[in-house]
């Protein structure tokens, strides 16, 4: 390799070399001349007198290039001189023999002494590029130590910086954080106040709005009571809808903005819910009147009489949870049931069911109809109308109430709304009587294709001592009188329901009327329910009596006992006589009540002292409290009940009321008529003195329930 | 070197580095990079990062532990060195190109560059104990002015060659027929491309006949490398003898046995750097 460099030839000298094999030479083989010719052609030798000539030297020259063969010698014609070739030194040995010896071992003296000299050559070689092999490698050793720490130093800094980036980073998410925090704090307190002055907002909007839907409505309704033709009729009915939707929406979204800002609270008075839960289905009957459908309704026998708790709130729930139901089903039932879920001595825990057999929902969808403003889907509120307000409020009134509200559904099927709330027990707790005593041991037959109302009816008449029978087969109730008859066991009195597959109940009354039972004559009682006005046809069908359907409890025994004539009141059953029904006591009551109504308002005066006189009670009007005061206290004989506005000028309803309660009149009971529908009104006007408070616009239903709750305590 | 920036201007425009390597050269010469930088450009090119495994685990670098990923081989090899294998696996694909002259051949050019690299990485480790990677990077390098001229100017480039014979400068014909050469156009390059500067300079000065320059400066490992790869063969023209300058001589001459060792363990390098530059 390193032979093709001439720029190292250029500098090589093998003088040293020469020198030490001519040394060599005299010490192993004596007697001889031995010259050295190196690479320059200079010649080298221990002897300076015989040199060759030279020509010796060119014939010599001449005769190693023909034979190249290593340590190969030559001699010259004349035999006096021979040589050698050298390679490693790039030289040639030339040696001539001064004494006569055996020339052919001199020779191979010599030849042995090149090669000694050769290999001693090579192995000093090799040592050599050992040791320069081993310096360059220490070189490149420490050439890599370098660049290992370099690059140690390299991965230390990369790391560094990349902590340094890390730590920057987390410093600015951090300053990010808290401007952000800052940011959404600031965006908090402008949303709750811009939440707090809506609330407001909405609350006197409510009351500016209620205050003319008081005359809309009210005077639709008086309108109504007038003769009108089929198109006035028709379109002033179409006013007090929309009128009372209307408020309705008024309410929902106050009801609404009341909850959202933490402003809805609960009071706790006492209150039965079973008269809530009737009040509820009998609200609901018209809404499903036309549609083959049974409003149910059924209540746990541990339920109290008395419960202390939010009547308003709770029947609010039950209205929605059952209006929706109504407005999705079209044919089958819908059941309100109440149970106990669990009580303690203090607290009542009431599960609400209310069950439909209507569309259903789907299941994904079962929470999300809780959320404000939010159906089923889009096309529900095409289909249904409605705000989607309404199960939003439930679920908040329920969370009030330590409860919730939920759904099962099965599409197609139908859906049972769940409602839970915890009440606390009332403080006078009024057992309920289960049993009316004249009605124990009496036999009875109740005749309804629906099985669930059978069950109902089964089980409170069981409870109430009665043994009675169901059949579901309208067709065998011919069959089932005979035998009990024939078995000596007559039954008393038959509950009949209107509608029936086969046999309609008008048809069926008349069939037993006209066959030739014994019992032929027994009392009947029409379970209908129906809202029309089927009073004539029940009468001529030989009905003893009329309910409608859910009745409560004690209504029923009631009725039945009226109708058994077992009561203190007997009530003949022959058909010339009046139907009973749950009104007829109630409307001879009415007309002897008179009114006092304080009412500042023109139009409020009119459209209340017309409601109440169109229905039979006596008013006397005054504008004002201090008139109020005067004139009752005047002739306090003279008035049964007062209907006070609350805001008037000069004397406003509160004072009125501490006046009067202050002459001493302490039992006549004082009802608010109040535009205010905000919390705090009805402590205002229970710390004035007042018994109870109608919200404004006054509707007739809801005034004749107030009134009859306050003068006819007894039904 | 206004007609070096033309040539310059012109080739870029048809060939480019790969924004990898670019980016690489960028990071190399920032202070402020880290291994994780170097890392995640590389990673953008998963074909590179493919290639460069190879490499590393190739016995060149005769890692004992094999490195699957290019942050173990950031952090065994160093960025430098890794930036030295991308611009060889850049520049590998520039000289493939085939061409039709017997005067001039890319692919002997390559040779002669991939030889020039490892043996200037020898001298400058095992000769001056110095780090090699700079002197690896400016061997591969050093000649792409080539390159360069015959992609823009082929014509008179190969002229050019075929004008050379034994004894001629081809600096001097390269000015005669194009009006600049490789030496100019490859500085400007190293420029361009953010090279260290000791590289930038030895590629200009590479066939410098005299200076002041010390055998173990960059330009000096360069020559002494060209000198050498030169007689061995592995030359860019068949029949291109390069000279060296009188003092390197003098140089080589003082430490003629160290030489000759490193001469004679060259061929086996070459061998096991073929991953490098063969293929």
């Amino acid at each position: 390799m390193a032979e093709s460099f001439s720029i190292f030839d250029r500098v090589i000298s093998y003088k040293q070399e020469i020198n030490e094999l001519l040394q060599l030479l005299q010490t192993t083989v004596s007697g001889c001349v031995c010259v050295c010719i190196d690479n320059d052609g200079k010649l080298h030798s221990n002897e300076k007198k015989s040199l060759p000539s030279d020509l010796v030297i060119a014939e010599l020259q001449e005769l190693l290039k023909k034979n190249e063969k290593q340590f190969a010698i030559v001699t010259t014609e004349d035999k006096n001189w021979s040589a050698i070739a050298l390679i490693e030194i790039k030289s040639i040995l030339c040696f001539t023999i001064k004494a006569k010896i055996n020339i052919v071992s001199f020779s191979e003296n010599i030849r042995l002494c090149c090669r000694l000299f050769t290999s001693n050559q090579e192995t000093k070689a090799s040592h050599k590029k050992l040791e320069i092999l081993k310096k360059q490698f220490d070189r490149k050793f420490s050439v890599l130590e370098k660049k290992y720490q370099a690059t140690l130093e390299d991965n230390e800094k990369s790391y560094r910086i990349i902590q340094e980036q890390q730590e920057n980073y987390s410093k600015t998410l951090q300053i990010e954080i808290k401007i952000q925090t800052k940011k959404l704090m600031e965006a908090k307190v402008a949303a709750e106040a811009a939440s707090v002055a809506k609330s407001q907002f909405l609350a006197s909007m409510s009351h500016e709005i209620r205050t003319p839907m008081n005359g809309v409505i009210g005077f639709t309704e008086l309108l109504l009571a007038t003769k009108l033709d089929e198109e006035q009729r028709d379109s002033a009915e179409t006013i007090r809808r929309s009128g009372e939707a209307l408020l309705g929406l008024i309410n929902d979204i106050l009801d609404f903005s009341k909850v959202e800002a933490g402003q809805m609270s609960l009071e706790y008075i006492d209150f039965d819910p079973e008269i809530t839960a009737h009040d509820v289905c009998e609200l609901i009957r018209p809404r499903v009147a036309g549609k083959p459908i049974e409003v149910l309704c059924r209540i746990d026998d541990k339920l109290p009489a008395n419960i202390s708790g939010d009547p308003g709130r709770f029947r609010q729930v039950l209205v929605n949870l059952l209006g929706n139901s109504a407005k999705f089903t079209e044919k089958g039932e819908l059941e309100l049931a109440i149970n106990v879920e669990e009580e303690d001595d203090k607290n009542i825990k009431l599960h609400c069911l209310i069950r439909d057999t209507g569309i259903g929902i789907h299941p994904s969808k079962c929470d999300s109809i809780f959320e404000a403003f939010k159906q089923e889907d889009g096309t529900t509120t095409r289909r249904y109308g409605g705000t989607g307000l309404g199960l939003s409020i439930c679920r908040k009134i329920a969370d009030l109430m330590q409860g919730k509200v939920w759904v099962e559904s099965v599409q197609g099927k139908g859906s049972t709304f769940h409602f839970t709330a915890m009440m606390r027990k009332s403080t006078v707790s009024r057992t309920k009587t289960l049993k009316q005593l004249d009605l124990e041991g009496k036999r009875m037959l109740i005749v309804d294709d629906n099985i669930t109302n059978n069950d109902i009816l089964l089980h409170l008449l069981t409870n109430a001592g009665i043994k009675a029978t169901a059949l579901l087969d309208e067709t065998k109730t011919i069959r089932t009188l005979a035998k009990a008859e024939k078995e000596g066991k007559p039954f008393d009195i038959a509950i009949i329901d209107l509608q029936m597959p086969a046999i309609s109940g008008f048809e069926l009354a008349k069939m037993i009327r006209e066959s030739d039972l014994e019992s032929k004559n027994i009392p009947f009682l029409a379970y209908t329910s129906s809202t029309e006005k089927i009073a004539k046809q029940c009468k001529e069908a030989g009905f003893t009596a009329f309910l409608n359907k859910p009745a409560r409890r004690s209504i029923l025994l009631r009725t039945l006992s009226r109708t058994l004539g077992t009561g203190e009141e007997a009530i003949d059953n022959s058909s010339d006589k009046k139907l009973v029904t749950q009104y007829s006591v109630r409307e001879e009551l009415k007309h002897s009540i008179r009114i006092l109504l304080v009412e500042d308002n023109l139009v409020n005066q009119k459209l209340a002292s017309m409601i109440l006189s169109k229905a039979g009670y006596q008013v006397e009007v005054a504008a004002n409290g201090k008139i109020a005061v005067d004139v009752f206290s005047s002739k306090p004989d003279e008035f049964d009940t007062i209907l006070m506005d609350v805001q008037m000028p000069e004397m406003d309803g509160y004072e009125a009321t501490r006046q009067i309660r202050k002459l001493g009149f302490t039992e006549i009971p004082i009802l608010a008529m109040t535009a205010n529908a905000m919390k705090g009104d009805r402590e205002l006007c229970l710390e004035a003195g007042m018994n109870d408070y109608i919200t404004k616009p006054i509707k007739r239903d809801i005034v004749f329930d107030m009134l009859n709750k306050w003068l006819n305590p007894s039904s | 070197m206004s007609k070096a920036k033309k040539f310059l201007r012109k080739f870029k425009d048809i060939k480019t580095l790969p924004h990898v390597v670019t980016n690489l050269s960028r990071l190399i010469a920032d202070d402020n990079s880290t291994m994780k930088d170097f890392e995640e450009v590389i990673k953008m090119d998963p074909i590179l990062v493919v290639r460069l495994l190879r490499l590393v685990n190739s016995p060149f670098y005769g890692l004992v532990q094999r490195v699957d990923s290019i942050g173990r081989a950031v952090a065994y090899l160093g960025m430098k060195n890794l930036h030295n294998l991308a611009v060889t696996d850049a520049l590998k694909s520039m000289f493939n190109e085939q061409g039709k002259s017997r005067a001039f051949s890319r692919k002997k050019l390559w040779l002669h560059c991939a030889a020039v690299s490892i043996c200037s990485k020898m001298i400058a480790e095992r000769i001056f104990g110095t780090n090699g990677d700079d002197a690896y990077l400016c061997g591969i390098l050093h000649d792409f002015g080539l390159i360069v001229e015959s992609q823009v100017a082929p014509n008179e480039f190969l002229a050019a060659c075929e004008a050379f014979e034994p004894g001629s400068s081809l600096i001097e014909l390269e000015q005669e027929y194009l009006g600049t050469d490789h030496c100019e156009i490859g500085y400007l390059m190293a420029v361009d491309w953010d090279m260290p500067e000791p590289i930038q300079v030895a590629i200009r000065d590479h066939h410098l006949e005299s200076g002041d320059y010390a055998p173990d400066s960059l330009t000096g490992i360069i020559q002494i490398a060209e000198y050498i790869t030169g007689q061995l063969g592995y030359t860019a023209l068949t029949e291109f003898r390069p000279e060296l300058p009188d003092h390197l001589v003098s140089h080589m001459q003082e430490t003629m046995d160290e030489y000759k060792v490193l001469i004679e363990d060259l061929p086996e390098e070459m061998s096991n750097a073929q991953d490098l530059y063969g293929g």
